[in-house]
């Protein structure tokens, strides 16, 4: 049905792109935007998305929702003032400051997007002109951008760069399909729920920018979504979740695959469910491997590198404005040990959603090299400076629901200096606890919650209780041994290479029990 | 053709082939049987599990915003007690500001899929964190009962019903938007075209919502409601930065109930007009006196003054203004005057109720509730939830999904024994203004909707929000619209205030909000003629309008 209507409804001159048309008309009679006593926006941005999304979800083998929808979406963003001081930087990222979102025309046709662009654009610049005032005002009040090269990187080299491509609609019968086949397998297996859910999404992606710039590029991509809950014996409850990434030209995985990622999900949550808990806190050797050294990765890099500062938040209730947090390290601090380095490069996995080939203020992605001998030499950038970086570095992104985009890693490459195997990482890892009088090394291979203790003889005992992002990240400067590297996905939107890592001497405590309440009756699918 | 099926999923109309009922059934008699005996035992068990499919077509500027497409989803509420009929797990907690009960309603979903194993294991899930929460809730209770001094009076917690089966076949809803498509682009140029339009919207919306009620008490329900609504809103911005927007809809219950073609034609170039009109009307200022509430003004008006205070449930809530409760029998409006509640009407005066169900929520038949009789105040709207002197429902049990049910309005209906012509309404307003020494009286013709506080810690008031109103001048000169009114009162006043009615009922199709969510209602009225009503000004934008003028005009930007 939705096929046929699109043979009745698309555009009737092929070729003719009508989001570019219409955004970039409007982006460029942006210039004549004027309030009396103002100056026009110096810098005028839209985003697009256009493009079609198909979901399907299933738990325990019965579909629970399903759609198939285009999406057509824009984000603007108006800054008044001038490059040196604007109307950025103060509020709050989503609200009242010359950024705002809004749907576009599921058939999109040009005079339909002009008038939605047209709209946002006229609100954002009297938003970004009243919040420029509010700056001004709260400039004496606070420190604000005082150590930063302006509040804009300006005059930039223009981009043009229209790639499209014919979209392929995703095929929801046969995403219905395969959730449904997954999901059921999560039956009968002493599970308290279990669901499958697949998006897919093929579309492009619009950057406009009122200097010039012009981005069209293709974006494919496949989630597929895997959840499990199991009840332990102390009525522990587990919530485990896996998740695959199919990049733009990647084959989905086999059926045969899936299953197997479905059972393997299933075998952790058992094992986790017979797992002793962690009774006490342990002072030790912590061996992460795979997904949990990527973790610990993350939760220790990730806001370190990103150098746009967070916007001051301004308080309606005082009429003050508090000083804007800085996330990020400064340069010459010490995060990893002599001779690691970190870069991030969204160019090594195009294709994925992490990475594209320009960001989303238009730049060109590029590798940035941000820690050289464990120690922050850069930041990654977007082209709003900070106290130490002034110039983009092709790292702006937005977050998937097209938010305000700010400087994010894409895909983070973290490489010791000497990388030594498995079975020599273990070596050191005894020898370590050896040293601190201990039996035994707490491995974590995942962010599941099931940790393993290893004894000095190399003989493997689960364990849960355990919280990994408990780990003090402080702890990856004692680092002295890495292993293996290997890649993975984290959250939706960013990858980590990472190698295994061992941490000498770390505290991890227990967490805190949270048993459900029991329930009388089991599911009627046990033993079905 | 391109057509809009609404048709459900699980169509069949025999039980045994009905999935979700054979699953709501075998879990409610398994929990039952679970939880049987000693203090813990539930003596109350009800399911309802509702079935919504949707359908959008919406066209702006000569294009389509939103494609036709159906989404279905399915959703489970439960309701667990614990105790029994008189004081049970969901008894208000004195001295606080909450009940057991509110983590019992949740609207999860339920599969889409007639797979009967699935959808019980989501009954099962859901269903045991409702036992948990009713049986924490009735210790509460039972420990506040023993702290508390003993309560002035209480009418039980759950009132008895007889239970009902009656399992109604599926029907299915069906729009052939191939017609509607090119039609509602067509007409959005005629407001995209106009420059001092800002906004606009046509659309078509359709769904249908298969409610399934499955209690231990034994009854089994299973009732189809189809709804369609044709929309269209255009809106401008006055010189003073106001917004003026207006709406014209129509609510039906089957797609031959539509406006066609021709009247649709007319409703775009009259909207177009009115808004134009309305963006260079003045302003109005605070002002009281005699005002004549159009048709669907005064339903509103009966709704937002009358309606939300006969709620049952507020007359034994002690943060409740209770307006009424020490009212009945009393006279209250002129006696002309007569209001019901019904929700077994579907169609009246030849025009679709949204209020109209069979069975509320609770499972209970609908029935016509009479407010007042000939001007005297005669009771309340009811849901299981009992209240002195009232120990049955009257079946007004109502909530969205997600939500327990609380009495609320359905076809809310003012009937007069004295109909006067709109003509002998206006002479009567202009004599009523003559009187008072004022210029002129107030006449309302539109409105997008109003709100009313019913409780003791603010003003026991209400605000009617009209978008469109006129000056009808005492002298005879012509009619002057205004711009920027809020109706405000307090209600028993307000009755008092009702001197005439009208002689041709208007509807006014909606959705009402409050403490059990959003539901369809309808406000049915002749017009009415207030000796004295206050206006008050409208909050508005400040923004000036528009920079740039609108892009993609014939012989403007483009």
């Amino acid at each position: 049905m939705i096929a046929l209507l699109l043979t009745l409804l698309v555009p009737a001159h092929a070729g003719d792109d009508p989001v570019l048309d219409a955004v970039v008309a409007e982006v460029e009679r942006s210039a004549e935007l004027r309030l009396p006593d103002n100056t026009p926006p110096h810098h005028v941005i839209a985003r697009a998305r256009s493009g079609w999304a198909g979901y399907a979800n299933a738990r325990m083998g019965a579909l629970t929702w399903t759609s198939l929808s285009p999406v057509e979406d824009l984000a603007v963003e108006v800054r008044a003032g001038t490059p040196d001081f604007d109307s950025s930087g103060l509020g709050t990222r989503w609200l009242d400051t010359g950024f705002s979102r809004a749907g576009l025309p599921d058939v999109p046709t040009v005079r339909a997007v002009r008038e939605v662009v047209w709209r946002e654009l006229d609100e954002q610049y009297k938003a970004a002109v009243e919040n420029l005032g509010r700056k001004t005002g709260a400039k004496d009040q606070l420190k604000l951008d005082d150590d930063r090269e302006g509040n804009w990187q300006a005059n930039i080299e223009p981009v043009t760069s229209i790639t499209r491509r014919e979209l392929i609609m995703p095929d929801v019968a046969t995403l219905e399909a395969q959730v449904r086949a997954l999901s059921a397998r999560m039956r009968s297996q002493g599970l308290q729920d279990g669901n499958v859910s697949i998006s897919s999404w093929d579309g492009h992606y619009y950057v406009i920018t009122s200097d010039g710039t012009r981005i069209v590029q293709p974006s494919r991509s496949t989630t597929i979504t895997m959840r499990v809950e199991i009840r332990a014996d102390d009525d522990e409850v587990l919530g485990l979740t896996d998740v695959i990434a199919v990049a733009d030209g990647d084959p989905m995985p086999s059926d045969a695959a899936l299953a197997a990622r479905v059972d393997l999900l299933m075998a952790t949550a058992q094992a986790w469910a017979a797992a002793e808990p962690l009774d006490a806190p342990w002072y030790g050797p912590v061996l992460l491997e795979g997904e949990a050294a990527a973790d610990f990765a993350e939760d220790s890099l990730s806001q370190e590198i990103s150098g746009t500062p967070e916007p001051a938040e301004w308080q309606r209730w005082t009429q003050k404005a508090r000083p804007e947090p800085v996330d990020y390290a400064e340069p010459g601090t010490r995060l990893l040990p002599r001779g690691w380095t970190v870069t991030d490069d969204p160019q090594r996995s195009l294709g994925h959603a992490c990475c594209l080939a320009f960001d989303a203020e238009g730049a060109p992605s590029q590798p940035v090299r941000v820690i050289e001998d464990g120690v922050v030499v850069a930041h990654l950038m977007s082209r709003t400076p900070n106290e130490h970086f002034s110039e983009t570095n092709g790292h702006a992104r937005s977050t998937r629901d097209n938010n305000r985009s700010m400087a994010r890693p894409s895909h983070v490459v973290v490489e010791p200096a000497r990388a030594v195997s498995k079975a020599a990482l273990w070596r050191t890892a005894r020898k370590q606890a050896k040293a601190q009088g201990l039996d035994r090394v707490l491995v974590v291979r995942d962010r599941s919650g099931l940790a393993f203790w290893r004894t000095l003889d190399g003989d493997e005992i689960p364990v849960r209780g355990f919280d990994s992002d408990e780990l003090d990240a402080r702890a990856a400067r004692g680092m002295t041994v890495a292993g293996p590297s290997s890649t993975h996905m984290m959250g939706q939107s960013t990858m980590y290479t990472v190698p295994d890592m061992l941490i000498a001497n770390v505290a991890v405590v227990p967490d805190e029990p949270s048993p459900e309440p029991r329930t009388r009756r089991v599911s009627p699918l046990a033993g079905k | 053709m391109v057509v809009w099926m609404l048709a459900g999923l699980a169509s069949a109309a025999e039980p045994e082939q009905d999935a979700v009922l054979q699953a709501l059934v075998a879990e409610n008699e398994a929990t039952m049987a679970a939880w049987e005996g000693g203090q813990d035992a539930l003596y109350f068990l009800g399911f309802r599990a509702v079935q919504h499919e949707s359908q959008r077509l919406v066209a702006i500027a000569g294009g389509v915003d939103a494609l036709p497409r159906t989404q279905r989803r399915r959703t489970l509420d439960v309701m667990a007690r614990v105790g029994d009929y008189d004081l049970d797990s969901t008894h208000r907690i004195r001295g606080s500001d909450s009940r057991a009960w509110w983590g019992s309603y949740q609207g999860r979903q339920l599969p889409i899929d007639d797979d009967v194993l699935a959808l019980r294991h989501a009954v099962w899930s859901q269903t045991e964190e409702a036992v948990e929460t009713a049986r924490k809730g009735i210790t509460r209770v039972r420990t506040n009962q023993a702290v508390k001094v003993e309560e002035q009076e209480s009418a039980g917690d759950f009132s008895r019903e007889e239970p009902v089966v009656d399992l109604r076949p599926q029907s299915s809803l069906s729009v052939d938007v191939s017609t509607w498509t090119p039609l509602l682009t067509e007409l959005s140029l005629v407001l995209a075209d106009e420059p001092d339009i800002v906004t606009h919207r046509l659309a078509l919306m359709a769904e249908t919502d298969t409610e399934w009620i499955v209690t231990s008490e034994g009854t089994r329900i299973r009732q189809t409601r189809h709804h369609l609504r044709l929309s269209i809103q255009a809106g401008a911005v006055a010189d003073d930065g106001m917004d003026v927007s207006l709406y014209r809809w129509r609510d039906v219950h089957d797609a031959s109930a539509l406006p066609d073609e021709a009247e649709l034609r007319a409703w775009v170039q009259t909207l177009r007009q009115d808004v134009l009109d309305l963006r260079e009307a003045p302003r109005a200022d605070p002002w009281s006196g005699p005002v004549l509430l159009l048709g669907r003004a005064a339903g509103v008006f009966v709704h937002e003054v009358i309606g939300h205070r006969v709620e049952g449930h507020r007359q034994e809530d002690e943060d409740e203004g209770q307006t009424f409760k020490a009212l009945v029998g009393q006279q209250v409006t002129d006696p002309s005057i007569s209001i019901v509640d019904d929700p077994t009407l579907a169609i009246y005066a030849g025009e679709h109720l949204n209020g109209h169900y069979a069975y509320d929520q609770e499972g209970v038949p609908a029935q016509k509730a009479t407010i007042v009789q000939d001007g005297v105040f005669q009771g309340f709207l009811l849901s299981r939830n009992p209240i002195p002197g009232h120990d049955r429902s009257n079946g007004h049990g109502r909530a969205q999904v997600g939500l327990a049910p609380v009495a609320r309005m359905a076809n809310t209906m003012v009937l007069t024994s004295k109909p006067q012509s709109e003509a002998q309404l206006k002479a009567q307003l202009r004599a009523e203004a003559k009187q008072r020494g004022l210029p002129y009286g107030l006449m309302v013709d539109d409105l997008n909707g109003g709100f009313t506080l019913t409780g003791r810690y603010t003003p026991n008031a209400f605000n009617i929000r009209a978008v469109r109103a006129w000056r009808v001048y005492a002298d005879g000169r012509p009619d002057e619209l205004v711009r920027g009114v809020d109706l405000v009162g307090t209600p028993i006043e307000a009755l008092r205030n009702i001197v005439a009615a009208g002689d041709e009922p208007g509807v006014f199709n909606g959705y009402c909000g409050a403490e059990s969510g959003s539901v369809p209602n309808a406000a049915v009225s002749p017009s009415l003629l207030l000796r004295s009503l206050e206006i008050q000004k409208k909050e508005t934008s400040l923004d000036r309008p528009p920079l740039l003028p609108k892009p993609g005009l014939p012989g403007g930007d483009s």
